[in-house]
Parts: structure tokens; C-alpha cells; sequence
């Protein structure tokens, strides 16, 4: 039997390979349609979760781009900030928060950034001194080394320490702690910055951003809901891509199986009559077209998923700027599923063409 | 052998109009009997052969292959009767069209459970008695229409089957190979072979012993041809 089949496929490839080609066309529309979209999900994730801790709320008269320069106007709000938010209704949304304290201040005749921070400071190395973290460029140009004593508005400030990375934003700045910030900067009770760390598995970005606006009175939140906004317009033109190949891909396979079907239907019909009029059972007829339409389906498969590898990674640069390409999973989804379909779709065929009376297709020369 | 028991076979056209090609037929062929059926186009012949060899049967009436009735069978059974039991010559050939021609003839000795090889070498044998040996490598869309019907003959009787169902055998043929069949129907028709033919040829059907005749689906003559039964 298994002779037959293949001397039965050699003779019908012409027939089984299109169908093979229009499965094909299909799994691959499919298969990098879902591997796009999962990694486009994947990136807008990551960045998310990247940016989250940068959402930086400031007072609403505060400008952005001056306060990326470091000039601070004197909007301020109260230090009371995350702890009004942590016993708010967003509480479980935010994963953590920094209030931060920025002004200048004049130390031996040169400018240099203040910036008060709340946290865990270590011990002052001088008793009765508030305790000073420098970056080093600051520590250079000030001439200051751990230890020594630096006296500011009536508050004294001993270094405790020369940090060997920065944090952002600080690479030429003295960090101190928030109470001693605001009594150096005359601001007591205030911040004029506060970063937050949102879990965006249960709120969109935007929607945390306006709940914080609305607690806190006087704030803006800069959110990342702008970028994140961007690269959905990226996932959406991938969507486009990615629909306009599915739905050519679906004309295409509709078409020809359309055109398939009509022209082998009736052939199929005679092929079967024939072997069933000879006297081949016919669950062994049926065995022998389910088992060509599942190897065809199965050969169309594989086609599909090799066919999908480069698509998806033209799609994928295309569309999120880095190259992704399908899991193993969705070949073996693609080889079984496409070799179950089209070996079903011949099982209903056959089960209609052996339950016919094979006399007609006899008939006819 | 075969008994057909008031046998009707009405075809229903998509335009709602129908033909009976099977009128309430009752016909008996004998064990080792040479039956030929005549009759005019569409007179009903090839519907009888169909139901006789049990591959298309009667709206109403019994087909019996010896003490089987042949339509209380299901699918497979019928497909295993035929498969054992009877071969068929087909008006229209319907050699397969995937195998070539040792494979075409070849096949139903496969079918019955034979080896390849063996399957092949008594195709071989079969394909000499026919004059075709020479094709025998070729497919059935290569050959002329006489050489398919020579295929179809070998195919029929490669299993030397008891019972042989032929539709216009020898329509397609020229003399000399009529002839050449006409031999190897008496051939196996003296070793006990029981045959049906229905046939245009006068000359054929005057070989049998006997000559049925169909006319709109009813049978309107039974009468003895030239051969005589041995008494047995
Ligand atoms: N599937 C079918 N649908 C409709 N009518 C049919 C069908 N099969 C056979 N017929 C009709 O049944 C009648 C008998 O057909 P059949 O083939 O048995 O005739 P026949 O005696 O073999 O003719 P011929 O000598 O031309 O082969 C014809 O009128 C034919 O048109
Ligand atoms: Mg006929």
C-alpha cells in the first residue's frame, strides 16, 4: 500500500504540491504574524519596564527641558509627596519612589549642584556634621577629600565619600541628605523632584501618570506613556504588514484551493471509485488520500515555517528596529497543525466520495 | 453462481426526470456458463453488469454470488467480494492511472495478497496471452485505446477469478485480437471460469452458450448460442 501511495503521489505531486504551496503560503503568514507580534509585545514590555523608573513627576510650572538643564524655578512640592501617594488608591501601582531636592549652591567661589535625597545615608565621619556624598569630578574641582568639612549657609557638611559611578544626572554634584538640602536651599518641606517606579503589569503607563497629577495638586507627571505611544504606532504598522501579507497569503491559498478543489474533486471521485470497483477496501482507499493530503499538508508546513524565518525578521526589523525570528514551538505547532488540517479536510472529502456509488465516475473514458 | 432477483435500478437526473435502466430483471447464470447479454444502447446492460459484480447496487431485487447475497454486505465486505470473486472489464477501461501497465494488470494479485514479484511475473504472463508485453513499462495515457482495453482484460483475469464480469471487451479490438480474446475466454471458460459479456459483436455472442437480450431494461429473450454446455 505504501508502494501504491507513493506511485499514486508520483503521478498527482503536480496536484498535492500546490496544495502543499497554498498551505505553505498560510502557515507562513501566520507563523511570522504571530512571531512579530509576540516580539513587538515583548519589546514594548522591556521598555516599560526599563523606563518605569524613570516616570519623573516635577511641579507643574517646572519646564522639562530647564530642569534637564538644571535650572530649577522655585515651584517646589511638599516632601510629603510619596507618602501621600503610597496611602493612595495607586499605592500597590507604584513599586517605589526618590524625592529629590535640586538647587545650586556657591562653595570657595564656584558653582556646584545640591542635591537632597531621602534614603539610608551612612554615618557622618564628624560628629555634629551632616554626612556628603561627591561625584568625583566635584570632588576634584572643589578640592575636597573624604573627611574634609564643608560649611554651607550655617550648615555643616562633612564628605563621606567620593561615589565611583554617579547616579544619573549627578556627575558633577554634592548629594546630601533631604532635610540637610532643604535647610542648605532655605526650602524646608520641600522637593522639587520625584521619581517613581510603577508596576505596569496593571495600569498603562498614561492612566498612573494622570492619577498622580490628580493626588498630588501641582504636579506633572512626565510619563513614558509618549514613547511607549510611539512604539505601539510601530506595532500597529507591523499589525498593517503583517494583516495585509495574511490576508494576501489567505486570497492566495483561497484561490488556488478554491481552483484545486473543483478540479480535483471530481477526479478524486474517480480515482476512488476506481480502486474501490477493483476491489481496495475502502478504509484503505481512504488511508491512501488522507495519508497524501496529510504529507502534503505536513510538507506545506514545513515550507510555511522555513518561509516565515526570513519574513519575520524583515517584518521585525522593519517594524521594531531589531530582528526577531518564530519560536520552535510554532514550527511544530505549524508541521502538525497544517498536516491535521489538510488530512482532515481530505478525510471529510474521501468519507462524501467512497459513500458514492462509484458506477458513475465508471461510466465515463 | 450468480442469481439477479428482480432487479430495478431507476437513476434520478438533476432535472428531476428519471431513467429506469433495471427493470425488475431476473436473470440466473449457472456455475462454469458462458452468458452473452445483448441489446441496444442504453438498453440497460452495463447497469446489470455493475449490479451483478456488486459494485453498484439494485434499488430493489437481490444479486446472490453463490450463496451470498451480495447487498446485505457491507462496504468492505463488498470491496473484499469483488476484490476475491469477480473481475471486471470495464466499458471505459478505468485502468489506474498511476501504475503502469505490468502494475495495472499486477494489481489485483497484489490486492489478493500476493507478492510484488510473483504479482509482476504472473502479469507478465498474462500480458503475453494479450500481445502487450512490449508496453508493459508504459502508463495508460501512452497507449491506444485497444491497448487499454487489452490492460483492463489482463487486469480482470490475473486472479483467474470464478466469475468474469466483461463490458464490451472486445469493442475497441481488431479482429485478430478479438480473436486472440474470444481464445482465452474459452481458454477459462473451459476451466470452469463462469462469464458474463455483454456485446455488440454478434460473432462473440454467438460463442456462448447462451444469449440474453435487453431491451429498455427488461429482458425479452434467453436463448441458447452456438456453444454447447458439456453435460456435467
Ligand atoms: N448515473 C446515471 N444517471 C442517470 N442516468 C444513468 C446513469 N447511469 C446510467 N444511466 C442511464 O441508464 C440507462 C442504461 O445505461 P447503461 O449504461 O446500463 O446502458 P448500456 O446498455 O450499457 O448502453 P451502451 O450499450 O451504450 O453501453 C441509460 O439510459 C443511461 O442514460
Ligand atoms: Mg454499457
Amino acid at each position: 500500500m505504501i508502494r501504491i501511495t507513493f506511485a499514486y503521489l508520483r503521478v498527482r505531486w503536480g496536484e498535492y504540491a500546490l496544495v502543499a504551496l497554498a498551505v505553505a503560503l498560510i502557515v507562513a503568514a501566520l507563523v511570522a504574524q504571530r512571531a512579530v507580534t509576540s516580539s513587538a509585545d515583548g519589546a514594548i514590555h522591556d521598555l516599560a519596564h526599563r523606563l518605569g523608573s524613570n516616570m519623573l513627576v516635577l511641579p507643574r510650572d517646572q519646564d522639562v527641558g530647564d530642569f534637564h538643564l538644571q535650572r530649577y524655578g522655585p515651584s517646589v512640592l511638599p516632601d510629603a509627596s510619596p507618602v501621600i501617594l503610597k496611602s493612595s488608591e495607586i499605592a500597590s501601582d507604584i513599586r517605589g519612589s526618590q524625592a529629590r531636592l535640586y538647587g545650586h549652591v556657591v562653595v570657595g567661589g564656584r558653582d556646584v549642584l545640591l542635591v537632597g535625597e531621602e534614603g539610608s545615608w551612612p554615618r557622618s565621619p564628624v560628629v555634629g556634621t551632616a554626612p556628603a556624598m561627591l561625584s568625583p569630578s566635584a570632588a576634584g574641582r572643589l578640592g575636597f577629600r573624604p573627611g574634609s568639612i564643608i560649611e554651607l549657609n550655617g550648615a555643616s557638611l562633612s564628605v563621606a565619600g567620593v561615589m565611583d559611578r554617579p547616579p544619573d544626572g549627578l556627575e558633577d554634584a554634592i548629594l546630601v541628605p533631604l532635610v540637610t538640602a532643604q535647610q542648605v536651599l532655605g526650602q524646608p518641606g520641600a522637593i522639587n523632584a520625584l521619581r517613581l517606579a510603577g508596576c505596569w503589569c496593571r495600569i498603562d503607563v498614561a492612566a498612573l501618570g494622570k492619577e498622580v497629577e490628580r493626588i498630588l495638586p501641582g504636579s506633572r507627571a512626565i510619563t513614558v506613556a509618549g514613547v511607549v505611544k510611539a512604539q505601539k504606532g510601530a506595532v500597529a504598522t507591523m499589525g498593517r504588514y503583517a494583516m495585509a501579507l495574511l490576508i494576501a497569503g489567505s486570497l492566495t491559498v483561497a484561490g488556488l484551493v478554491a481552483a484545486l478543489v473543483s478540479a480535483q474533486a471530481r477526479r478524486a471521485r474517480r480515482d476512488l471509485g476506481l480502486l474501490a470497483a477493483i476491489g481496495v477496501s475502502p478504509s484503505v482507499v481512504a488511508a491512501l488520500f488522507v495519508a497524501s493530503a496529510g504529507l502534503s499538508g505536513i510538507a506545506g508546513g514545513v515550507a510555511g515555517y522555513l518561509t516565515a524565518i526570513p519574513a519575520t525578521r524583515w517584518l521585525s526589523a522593519r517594524t521594531l528596529g531589531a530582528a526577531a525570528s518564530p519560536s520552535l514551538d510554532l514550527f511544530a505547532f505549524a508541521v502538525i497543525g497544517a498536516g491535521l488540517v489538510a488530512a482532515g479536510a481530505a478525510a471529510l472529502a474521501t468519507r462524501r466520495a467512497v459513500a458514492l456509488d462509484p458506477s458513475e465516475v465508471l461510466r465515463e473514458s | 453462481m450468480i442469481v439477479a432477483d428482480h432487479i430495478t435500478k431507476t437513476f434520478t437526473t438533476d432535472d428531476g426526470s428519471t431513467v429506469r435502466a433495471l427493470d425488475e430483471v431476473t436473470l440466473s447464470v449457472d456455475e462454469g456458463e458462458f452468458v452473452a447479454v445483448v441489446g441496444p444502447s442504453g438498453s440497460g446492460k452495463s447497469s446489470l453488469l455493475f449490479a451483478l459484480g456488486g459494485i453498484s447496487g439494485p434499488d430493489s431485487g437481490k444479486v446472490h454470488l453463490g450463496a451470498t447475497d451480495v447487498y446485505s454486505l457491507g462496504p468492505s465486505r463488498r470491496a473484499a467480494l469483488r476484490r476475491t470473486e469477480v473481475g471486471f472489464v470495464f466499458q471505459t477501461f478505468n485502468l489506474v492511472p498511476w501504475l503502469d501497465v505490468v502494475d495495472n494488470v499486477a494489481f489485483p494479485a497484489m490486492l489478493a495478497g500476493r507478492s510484488r514479484r510473483e504479482a509482476r511475473s504472473l502479469a507478465h504472463g498474462m500480458l503475453e496471452k494479450l500481445g502487450m508485453v512490449a508496453r508493459a513499462r508504459h502508463y495508460p495515457a501512452q497507449l491506444s485505446v485497444g491497448e487499454r482495453q487489452r490492460v483492463g482484460i489482463g487486469r480482470a483475469l490475473v486472479n483467474r477469478p470464478k466469475v468474469l464480469l466483461a463490458d464490451e471487451p472486445t469493442g475497441s479490438l481488431d479482429s485478430a485480437n478479438g480473436t486472440q480474446f474470444l481464445d482465452l475466454l474459452s481458454e477459462f471458460n473451459g476451466q470452469g471460469q463462469t462469464i458474463v459479456v455483454v456485446t455488440h459483436s454478434a460473432a462473440l455472442a454467438e460463442r456462448a452458450h447462451r444469449i440474453v437480450s435487453i431491451v429498455a431494461g427488461r429482458v425479452t429473450d434467453d436463448r441458447p448460442g452456438r456453444l454447447r454446455r458439456l453435460a456435467s
